[in-house]
């Protein structure tokens, strides 16, 4: 794994953003077991992973990530930076129990959540657009917002299957 | 020719992967496809982007080929790897098994190689089937810790 050329603003951007993600997540109330908290992260990240090799690899070449367009040590912290704001959205989602069309309102909301956050990054260099345009990230985000929550609806029922108290309801 | 052949090949194991009797759970199967997605995806970047060590085709049906193979065909194959290894209680029956695993993911490279998908440059296949032997024990260790939280939160028994 590469590490940075330079360690400035854009490693010290996803440090910060890392730990201020994960101090969040963990004084949290836990609401998932462990294991169902896991799988929604590794969606997150899996799923960035994948769009990044996708979009930002030699073919496309729409953006870089950090300073190069090797798949540096810090493209992998961004993964880790990915996997709580995926938790988060499905922790709303779960807490405040939204239902009918009050979906669509909650998937666009953190689409420009994540839009704006992606914006302020790209300001730090964490994103270096080439062909790529901030507006598509809205796109990006309404489709993959739509996805985490299939994918939370479909192993939320794998877990009721399982006949286990598993659901911590008490800060519901 | 080639890539209609891929997308087959790809076809038959979504097909043969959704029919085989699964002695995984659906959660287990799950995590294994992701952290196998993940893992993958980042070492043919660290292969082919960081270190210039493959030299992937830009043309466009090569890359399509490729990208099914990293992203659909590999993945598939290490997670029917980790069902049907339940199906052995020997040992020395799971190591060879272990072995016809790799020799299968390194025969689909190959396949690629020869197409002229994948370019070697400073890299011989025993370096290959290093490589699946490492990512198949990374992704076995991510799945034991899984399983592990899987029982404490009492999902499963054992």
């Amino acid at each position: 794994m590469i590490l940075p050329e330079h360690f400035d603003h854009n490693e010290l951007f996803v440090l910060t953003a890392l730990i201020i993600s994960y101090l969040l997540l963990f004084f949290l109330p836990n609401r998932f077991p462990i294991s169902m908290s896991l799988l929604i992260m590794l969606f997150t990240a899996t799923v960035a992973r994948l769009s990044d090799h996708l979009f930002s690899g030699p073919n496309l070449d729409l953006y870089n990530i950090m300073d190069m367009g090797t798949y540096e040590l810090f493209d992998l912290f961004t993964y880790l930076l990915y996997a709580p704001f995926g938790y988060f959205l499905i922790y709303g989602y779960d807490k405040w129990k939204i239902k009918g069309s009050l979906i669509l309102f909650y998937i666009i909301a953190w689409a420009l959540l994540a839009t704006i956050f992606e914006g302020v990054s790209s300001l730090f260099g964490v994103f270096v657009y080439k062909g790529w345009n901030l507006s598509y990230s809205f796109t990006y985000y309404m489709t993959m917002n739509s996805f985490m929550l299939l994918f939370y609806n479909f192993i939320k029922r794998k877990y009721e299957q399982s006949d286990t108290l598993i659901f911590n309801n008490n800060h519901s | 020719m080639e890539l209609i052949l891929i997308i087959n090949i790809s076809v038959i194991l979504l097909i043969a992967f959704f029919v085989l009797n699964k002695k995984v759970s659906t959660l287990e199967n799950i995590f294994l496809l992701l952290i196998s997605e993940f893992v993958f995806s980042s070492y043919c970047a660290i292969i082919d982007i960081n270190f210039d060590l493959w030299m992937i085709d830009s043309r466009m049906n090569f890359f399509i080929n490729f990208k099914i193979f990293e992203i659909i065909i590999l993945p598939l194959l290490i997670i029917s790897y980790f069902n049907l290894i339940t199906l052995f209680t020997l040992w020395w029956k799971k190591f060879i098994f272990l072995l016809v695993a790799i020799a299968v993911f390194y025969s689909l490279e190959w396949l690629l190689v020869k197409w002229s998908v994948i370019t070697y440059k400073d890299w011989h296949p025993v370096q290959s089937l290093m490589a699946y032997a490492i990512i198949l024990g990374l992704v076995y260790i991510s799945y034991v810790v899984f399983r592990r939280v899987l029982m404490k939160d009492g999902v499963m028994d054992r």
